[in-house]
């Protein structure tokens, strides 16, 4: 049992699976894969062989033929998903750090995907660009493993190569991007990426992550107010003086900032989930399948 | 708004210091962020609006302190008025009546001096006290100066030096003050900020006296001081039996004592020596100076033997302003003693009593071995009633007599051929005024010289060319400023700054306590 998702996170997500369990499966894909696998519709059959599962035995083959024959189904591509998790330096920044908040989101998300028969695409931003592609239940516990061990460091450059990475999947294929949205050049590139996604067929769920110091800088310590504010991801320093004058501009700062994401989201057809660190994974997992399932 | 003392506003370049100190003083937090985008609008925002951090508000009032205590300390003044303020104060007693050799008084020649004075300024609102008892007058320059020669002599006697530290906090909202007198030697300081003038009428401060004349191994000695402000060079006559038989000059820087020898011991047997100031024609011999230095008034009590003749002898140099005479007789209870005129028109003034309602004139007084004077040698032949030249044809007191009971110090004796006073210094420490040598020797010394010589050496005549508007070298600056036409009428705000800064004070040091 890792230490990231324990028994704990399992009871939550058996949960969320079941109380979206249906809308899910009402859902269904949209249009045939090409493998066959675990879908609805019918494609061949092949000779059984020990260990295949007996529900897929054609018992009325074995009937006429006196043979045990093995269904298989053509698998639906409409199931496919794809999860960007940023873990780049700034990630491990908050009390408890993004990147928890990060992992758990990801891996709460694959591993519904996987439950429900959908191929699941990691792309792990970190100091480099990782990919890694998970289908079937069996998966899970590898899937969990790569997002657990993956570290936390680097730029938001492998981010951005994610963009390239995700132009070779099945436009069906619906993308997850889980990061705190902190540029230092602003939210802007990100966006971009985004709605080309968007525009390119991709279903887009962008959930940001934000702890709490970063929504309220101020409110952990009021003697303080000259800070020297350092960029995790560059090194980039900047002197920042103020009290009162710099707590409502910061507020108002943060809420545009927020805005700007939620807008552009919105303006997009991108689905847009602001998270809290201190918050339990399960809130913010069940409002994005709640809206997906509506 | 002006600054008297503009130099402690180098206490405003504490305040940047202060700020600076908090500043320093303020925790600097080092923050890692995820990024600085946010950072750097907020930062870019609040330099545009000029808030660049947020001080405590104990800086705040640190600040008003120190610029509130370098305001106070600057003693900042508001220009009241346009028009400067001058306070004339004018002395018309009795003194002041005094002749001149051309006939006219020093009153008048007041008058006179006081009018070019006047008719000098430029436009100023003038405030005009007569001296001793005058109210105050507020008028024009011009109208001032009729005024001022309208005024009638006045034979009242007059404490200057009393009458003017009584107005000292009066004088403070004048820009200029001027004092019109005989006397410099009476005229007080006045307030520090304010301009002095001083117009002086008669003869100039003589301001040297000795002390007697005594007999040492080497001769006869005395010594002589000068009281004045300024160096002296004066001359000294040493006479024998009516001759003069040497001169001496002497250079004496101010308040310097020293020494001569005036006759060594091979002086014609028989003779005395006797040290004359030589007269100037400017500078006459005026040993009333040293009485107008009295800071307090002698007290002498004298045997029942000696009243009238030791309060004539007092009077008549007149260095009394108060006497406690014991037993004294003729003079039953108060009695006030006066020195006019003799009635007859004789030149040589009368002591005249008051007592009890009554006026005494008593005749000439000839020390002679009848009375309790003439029986000790030293007043033998002294003719008391001439020893002072008449100032006033009115009557000025200068002395008063009271009876007291029950005491009867014998403070006065003679033993022998010495002449003993004693003084009672629990009730005057005048005796112990530097002064005092000098004048109680130049007293002896004049009775000396109206024995042997028959003259009077308190002959004393002012002259008109001594009439003279002095310019005090330490208030020259004032003087000189106020002729420019400068306003300086102002009201000082020190106090009010003064307050403040203690008001800053506690509540910064309030807010500080309360931090902690």
């Amino acid at each position: 049992m890792s230490q990231l998702f324990d028994s704990q996170f399992l009871r939550r997500l058996e949960r969320i699976r079941r109380h979206a369990l249906q809308g899910r499966a009402n859902r269904g894909g949209d249009r045939p894969s090409s493998e066959a696998g675990e879908g609805v519709e019918f494609q061949d059959f092949r000779g059984y062989a020990p260990g295949d599962d007996l529900r897929d035995v054609d018992w009325n083959a074995f009937a006429r033929l006196g043979k045990l024959f093995r269904k298989r189904y053509r698998k639906e591509e409409g199931e496919g998903l794809a999860i960007v998790l940023d873990l780049s330096s700034s990630m491990g920044l908050g009390e408890p750090a993004k990147e928890r908040q990060a992992r758990l989101l990801a891996g709460g998300l694959g591993a519904l995907a996987l439950a429900w028969g959908s191929r699941v695409h990691l792309f792990l931003a970190g100091r480099a660009l990782q990919r890694a592609s998970f289908e079937g239940k069996n998966s899970v516990g590898d899937f969990f493993d790569t997002i657990e061990q993956a570290s936390c460091q680097g730029g938001k450059e492998s981010l951005m190569q994610a963009a390239e990475a995700i132009e070779s999947l099945p436009k069906t294929t619906e993308i997850f991007v889980i990061s705190d949205c902190q540029f230092s050049e602003g939210p802007d590139a990100l966006l971009a990426i985004l709605a080309r996604w968007r525009i390119r067929g991709h279903p887009v769920e962008l959930l940001q992550i934000a702890a709490q110091e970063e929504r309220d800088p101020f409110s952990q310590n009021d003697a303080v107010s000259r800070w020297q504010l350092r960029d995790v991801e560059t090194g980039e320093s900047l002197l920042c003086e103020g009290g009162k004058e710099a707590v409502q501009l910061y507020a108002a700062a943060w809420e545009e900032f927020l805005q700007g994401l939620s807008g552009f989201s919105r303006r997009h057809g991108i689905g847009f989930e602001a998270v809290g660190c201190e918050e339990s994974f399960d809130e913010p997992l069940l409002r994005v399948l709640q809206r997906e399932s509506a | 708004m002006s600054l008297q003392e503009p130099r402690w506003l180098w206490l405003l370049g504490l305040i940047p210091l202060l700020l600076w100190f908090w500043r320093w003083r303020a925790p600097l937090q080092e923050r890692e962020v995820a990024s600085l985008f946010l950072w750097k609008k907020l930062s870019r925002h609040l330099s545009d609006a000029g808030h660049r951090r947020r001080l405590p508000l104990s800086a705040y009032f640190w600040c008003a302190f120190f610029a509130a205590l370098a305001l106070a300390l600057s003693q900042p003044k508001r220009i009241t008025s346009d028009e400067p303020r001058v306070l004339l104060l004018l002395e018309n007693s009795a003194r002041m009546q005094a002749q001149l050799s051309n006939g006219a008084t020093r009153f008048s020649k007041l008058q006179e001096k006081v009018a070019d004075f006047l008719a000098s300024l430029p436009s100023c609102s003038v405030t005009l006290e007569v001296l001793p008892d005058a109210q105050p007058l507020e008028d024009s320059p011009a109208k001032i100066a009729s005024h001022v020669k309208a005024i009638a002599p006045d034979s009242r006697p007059c404490n200057l030096r009393r009458e003017l530290y009584a107005r000292v906090s009066a004088m403070r909202r004048f820009d200029l003050i001027v004092i019109g007198s005989d006397r410099e030697i009476a005229m007080p300081d006045v307030a520090g900020e304010a301009n002095l003038q001083k117009i002086l009428v008669g003869a100039p401060s003589n301001n040297v006296g000795w002390v007697g004349l005594t007999r040492t191994d080497a001769g006869y000695a005395a010594i002589v001081k000068n009281f004045s402000q300024q160096r002296q060079t004066r001359k000294f006559e040493i006479w024998s039996g009516g001759v003069a038989v040497s001169q001496r000059s002497l250079d004496l820087a101010p308040g310097e004592a020293r020494e001569i020898l005036v006759a060594e011991t091979q002086f014609p047997e028989g003779t005395t020596p006797e040290l004359r100031l030589v007269p100037q024609d400017e500078l006459a011999l005026d040993d009333r100076l040293f009485l107008d230095e009295l800071p307090q008034e002698m007290r002498v009590r004298i045997p029942a033997d000696l009243p009238e003749a030791f309060l004539r002898a007092f009077a008549a140099i007149g260095q009394l302003r108060a006497i406690e005479a014991q037993g004294a007789t003729p003079l039953p209870g108060e009695a006030e003693l006066y020195l006019r005129d003799r009635p007859q028109g004789d030149s040589s003034p009368a002591l005249v009593f008051h007592a009890q309602g009554e006026v005494f004139v008593p005749q000439v007084l000839r020390a002679n071995p009848e009375n309790a004077l003439g029986r000790h040698l030293d007043f033998a032949g002294v003719e008391l009633a001439q020893a002072w030249r008449v100032t006033s044809t009115m009557e000025q007191p200068i002395a008063w007599a009271r009876e007291e009971q029950g005491k009867d110090w014998p403070i006065l004796w003679s033993e022998g051929e010495d002449l003993h006073i004693a003084f009672d210094v629990a009730k005057s420490d005048w005796p112990k005024h530097p002064s005092f040598p000098v004048f109680w020797a130049a007293w002896v010394q004049q009775i000396r010289e109206q024995r042997s010589h028959g003259r009077n050496l308190l002959h004393s005549e002012s002259s008109d060319t001594n009439g003279i508007a002095s310019d005090m070298s330490d208030r020259s600056v004032g003087w000189s400023v106020f002729s420019a036409g400068k306003a300086q009428p102002r009201e000082s705000f020190s106090d009010l700054a003064l307050a403040l800064a203690c008001l800053f004070f506690i509540l910064a040091g309030f807010l500080e306590w309360r931090g902690r």
